[in-house]
């Protein structure tokens, strides 16, 4: 059994319940797919390492010294925060699972979104072929007093919603 | 484990530190200085500056002018001395030539005791960290209050792992 979180905190539970998601969709059939992940890791890790070389340069031949260099650090610094700042704004937008159905290959994209203060877990369900589901998930009906999720209430729930998602396609 | 899970945690760490290096990084280039912001450590420049004060160095002039408050750094020590120019010489042929001599507002004498290898005057090219074009008063008493007290590294400590513990809401 997982630790439980602050269910005070929408900001833990939401951590807790972007962790469940992979769960859940592998539960009902779905493969996930990691190039959002890997591609936002790539480009994270660069911004680290430019940084880091900044950091040894500076640190072993003295500022002085490498100036050329550290200009040219940077330059890398700044053009990659700024891709990385587009990637989560336009490309990635809270995506924290996308999914292939073995069975009917129809693609599943997962959007968490909460705000603070309020005791809601918004959920964003993209199909494919554009069917789009925006739900709340109130998050006293998944966790108990003690902070524990009730994971068998969350599977039943994101299967209601993909089910109705899945209607709404077929209408 | 979830391996992408933990390395996108590991990552957000990365960044608080990447983000603050990167950032004194690039001030340092635009002013031109190795340190673009220093703690000023002693009383020798009261009034003008207190210790504790906080100052923003530039050290994109050519040449500094006599009044100007100046950051140099004394081969062989890592301390800045913050001082104010009393007195300039400087190539007519080459103004980027320069030599200073400098003396604490509070101080009875010149620095000459201060300069390394019993020189009369700093180069203004090679010895001068930056000239001082602002502060914030007292901001920078925490580090002072850190360096010289054992006990603080530990209260400091102490409050940031607390603050972690119960930061979260």
């Amino acid at each position: 059994m997982s630790s439980p979180v602050n269910v005070y905190s929408i900001s833990e539970v939401s951590q807790r319940l972007d962790e469940e998601i992979p769960v859940v969709f592998g539960r009902l059939g779905y493969k996930q797919s990691f190039k959002l992940i890997d591609l936002k890791l790539l480009i994270g890790y660069s911004i680290a390492i430019v940084a880091a070389a900044s950091f040894l340069l500076d640190k072993k031949l003295g500022h002085n010294n490498v100036i050329g260099y550290q200009k040219l650090l940077v330059g890398c610094y700044a053009v990659l925060s700024l891709i990385f700042w587009y990637f989560k704004k336009f490309v990635e937008k809270s995506t924290i699972y996308t999914g292939t159905n073995s069975n009917d290959q129809s693609v599943i994209n997962v959007r968490t979104l909460f705000k603070e203060a309020q005791p809601l877990y918004k959920v964003v369900l993209l199909g494919d072929d554009g069917a789009r589901l925006e739900v709340d998930l109130q998050i006293n009906k998944v966790f108990n007093e003690a902070g524990y999720l009730q994971t068998d209430l969350f599977f039943n729930w994101c299967k209601n919603q993909l089910t109705i998602l899945k209607e709404k396609k077929d209408n | 484990m979830n391996l992408r899970l933990e390395l996108t945690k590991l990552l957000n760490l990365c960044f608080v530190f990447a983000s603050a290096y990167m950032f004194w990084e690039g001030l340092s280039l635009v002013a031109n200085t190795h340190s673009p912001i220093v703690v000023v450590l002693s009383g020798s420049m009261e009034p003008a500056f207190q210790r504790g004060d906080i100052l923003f160095l530039w050290n994109r002039n050519e040449q500094s002018k006599v009044g100007d408050v100046v950051v140099y750094e004394v081969a062989g020590k890592n301390i800045p001395i913050v001082h104010r120019v009393l007195r300039e010489h400087h190539s007519i042929a080459d103004p980027s030539k320069q030599v200073l001599l400098t003396k604490g507002d509070n101080n009875a004498g010149n620095d000459i005791p201060l300069y390394a290898n019993r020189k009369l005057y700093l180069n203004k090219q090679k010895d001068i960290v930056g000239t001082v074009k602002g502060y914030f008063p007292q901001l920078g008493y925490i580090t002072i209050w850190v360096s010289e007290n054992k006990y603080a590294k530990f209260a400091l400590l102490g409050f940031l792992a607390l603050s972690s513990l119960v930061g979260g809401e």
